[in-house]
């Protein structure tokens, strides 16, 4: 017998975090412009040590300016979609639920299309127009998982094979819906297809979506972190969590609305990127079991190791040329889904 | 007073004398898909009680509603007549989590989503003790391990729950009904020593210990001497009558359940309110002659007529002050 300490926990997550670390350097490194590893690591610690104020050489613009924020995008994504992915999971009772696979990233693009059509007819500050899409991709995919959880219940109890079908089938719904709006308003700003159906972390973003994201995020993951212990037990099922003391009806509209909230801004931000919140997840509990206290950090720093390395494979395996990072995410993650399938069925 | 009360005060004796433990009330329940239909299915006003120790059977042919009254006997189901009390409390009205503390079920069967081991399974029995994201303390692991000892589960403990057999799933399943409802094996007696063992023998201690402690600062000659007098056994104790009204009490613990080693945890609580300080307050403007109390009373008693203390830190009016806890080895 040996529960979870504190200590467990943050030397756990430190290790993951120097991983992350590692990763994010090589993720600047590799491109189109070669730069030195060496000499990057050395420019970056002293610039983390603040012994200086930039990069020295003439790779600093490409590094700082281009590669950065990019990487910091997917940290951001890449943790947000598989918090959101373990949540799922648990409320749901299905190993194969995910913001993708469910139909609410779908929901949560067809959310940010309609508010920027919205944006395109008001006549908005800059400012402002940036913050109208998140809030639209958090609606669009609040209604779309109150809508896959009513489709999935049969006489009173979520069944896991409705679910997914009703998830799926919403998904194709939305994404007809979608590819009805671009075609026929073509002349709106609305990013083409390929953004939406399959993810893209190139377009740079705004400061003020910047802290936006950072800071629903903290506050998102956060009020899901504290249903951890919570979470554990309704993996048992709901009326075994509240007979041992989960106030369950809370739990589940905090998470579904935490939940929302982080795929509204992957996706408001990246588009919809599949698979990163079955992926990692599953990784995760190999790894450390299927403890909650522990999963919900380790999937967000584990999603975030995850979307850097396939975003850098993205933008270098076809180099000059970027793949979509959706698609990287799907070659990995499509055959585990029908791994996780099969299992269950055998 | 009473009627208007939902639930019953603090120290109401009539609900339940101590000795019943579960009271099932006249509580019948109907089930119909929805409001408009005959129900589909009934189950008729009944009552029975249980006390401390019993064992009781519930028997009847399929559909008869066995499972139904341990759903209303467990609060899940609010009864649609009647009432449901455990140790003087309504089941159904009690917060979630005090309930998962006082009520442990085992279920038909329990499903397992992702694979986990045999006692982190039991650990979830002591979820209800604690916040959101707690971490396991070594009491907790101590009750873990012993309730899987109680069941011959010991060697169960570092399984997988989907590898063993349905048997001994079962057993450990029954031991985190035993970890949810545990009681460190603690049970207070003064020791003869500090008080007069007649009296000790005749009393309860919880009625000694109701008397026995006064607010902070309290002197026999200090200011509201004269309304916080200890009453009953406590008026003759010495420590009121030469001291402060602390006191120092001494418990004596059976060891005879203990496995090897034991945590005891002792905890003192201050009284808040002293009911005869109240029943003081209540009874200065109230008017004999006309049998009004006045506004102000009046309001107070309406306000205490509505407070619902029961689960609460002050539940009979006690406050924690203190608590320590020392582990006893052989």
């Amino acid at each position: 017998m040996r529960p979870l300490t504190l200590t467990r926990l943050l030397l756990r997550c430190s290790i993951l975090a120097l991983i992350l670390f590692a990763v994010v350097v090589v993720a600047m490194k590799l491109g189109a412009v070669q730069v030195s590893l060496y000499g990057l690591g050395k420019d970056l610690i002293s610039l983390l040590l603040h012994r200086t104020s930039s990069l020295s050489s003439d790779y600093g613009m490409i590094v700082l300016g281009i590669r950065l924020p990019r990487i910091l995008l997917a940290i951001f994504v890449g943790a947000s979609l598989s918090v959101a992915g373990v949540s799922f999971q648990a409320l749901l009772r299905n190993p194969l639920a995910d913001p993708y696979v469910l139909g609410v990233s779908s929901g949560a693009a067809l959310g940010s299309i309609v508010a920027l059509i919205v944006e395109g007819r008001l006549d908005l500050s800059p400012e402002m127009a940036g913050l109208i899409t998140p809030v639209g991709a958090f609606l669009g995919a609040t209604i779309t998982i109150a809508a896959v959880y009513i489709l999935g219940r049969r006489d009173g109890q979520i069944d896991s094979t409705t679910l997914l079908l009703g998830g799926i089938i919403t998904a194709s719904f939305l994404q007809a819906v979608i590819m009805f709006l671009m075609t026929t308003l073509s002349g709106n700003n609305l990013r083409g297809s390929a953004f939406w159906f399959m993810g893209d972390l190139s377009t740079p973003q705004p400061r003020s979506l910047q802290y936006l994201l950072a800071f629903g995020f903290v506050i998102a993951a956060g009020a899901i972190y504290t249903t951890a212990s919570d979470l554990n037990l309704l993996l048992a099922g709901e009326k075994e969590a509240m007979h041992l003391g989960v106030d369950v009806p809370r739990v589940r509209i905090v998470v579904y609305i935490a939940a929302s909230i982080l795929t509204g801004l992957a996706v408001s931000v990246s588009g919809t990127i599949g698979y990163v919140g079955l992926l990692v997840p599953h990784v995760m509990r190999l790894i450390f079991g299927s403890d909650h206290r522990m999963l919900i950090p380790a999937s967000a720093l584990g999603g975030a190791i995850a979307l850097v390395i396939a975003d850098t494979l993205a933008r270098t395996v076809t180099s000059p040329t970027d793949l979509p990072v959706g698609a990287m995410t799907a070659l990995a993650g499509a055959p585990l889904f029908i791994y996780l399938l099969r299992r269950r069925i055998a | 007073m009473s009627s208007a009360l939902r639930h019953p005060l603090p120290g109401d004796a009539s609900r339940a004398t101590p000795e019943v433990r579960l009271s099932v009330e006249q509580v019948s329940y109907a089930y119909a898909p929805n409001p408009s239909q005959a129900p589909l299915f009934t189950l008729e006003a009944m009552s029975f009680q249980a006390r401390p120790g019993e064992l009781v059977a519930i028997l009847g042919p399929n559909a008869s509603g066995k499972s139904t009254l341990l759903k209303l006997i467990s609060g899940s189901l609010a009864p649609l007549s009647g009432r449901i009390f455990l140790n003087g409390f309504e089941t159904h009205s009690l917060p979630v989590k005090t309930r998962a503390q006082r009520i442990a079920l085992v279920q038909q069967e329990s499903r397992l989503l992702f694979p986990s081991r045999a006692w982190e399974f039991v650990m979830q029995g002591r979820h209800p003790y604690g916040g959101g994201l707690r971490f396991e303390s070594e009491e907790d692991i101590l009750i873990a391990n012993n309730a899987l000892a109680q069941v011959g589960a010991a060697e169960l403990a570092d399984r997988w729950m989907d590898k063993i057999s349905g048997g001994e799933k079962q057993r450990v399943i029954l031991a985190r009904a035993l970890a949810q409802e545990y009681r460190l094996p603690f049970q207070a007696h003064i020791d003869e020593n500090s008080l007069d063992s007649k009296l000790v023998s005749k009393i309860p201690i919880n009625y000694a210990k109701k008397n026995r402690l006064l607010p902070r600062g309290w002197k026999p000659t200090g200011p509201h001497a004269a309304e916080t007098k200890p009453h009953g056994a406590a008026a003759s104790d010495p420590d009121y009558l030469n001291g402060c009204g602390c006191d120092t009490i001494i418990y004596r613990i059976p060891l005879g359940k203990v496995p090897n080693a034991a945590k005891v945890r002792a905890q003192l609580f201050y009284q808040t309110i002293p009911p005869y300080y109240l029943h003081q307050r209540f009874t200065d403007t109230y008017d004999p002659s006309t049998h009004n109390a006045a506004e102000n009373t009046q309001r107070l008693m309406d306000f205490v007529a509505r407070l619902n203390v029961g689960a609460t830190e002050i539940h009979e009016w006690k406050l924690l002050v203190a608590g320590t806890t020392h582990s006893i080895t052989d």
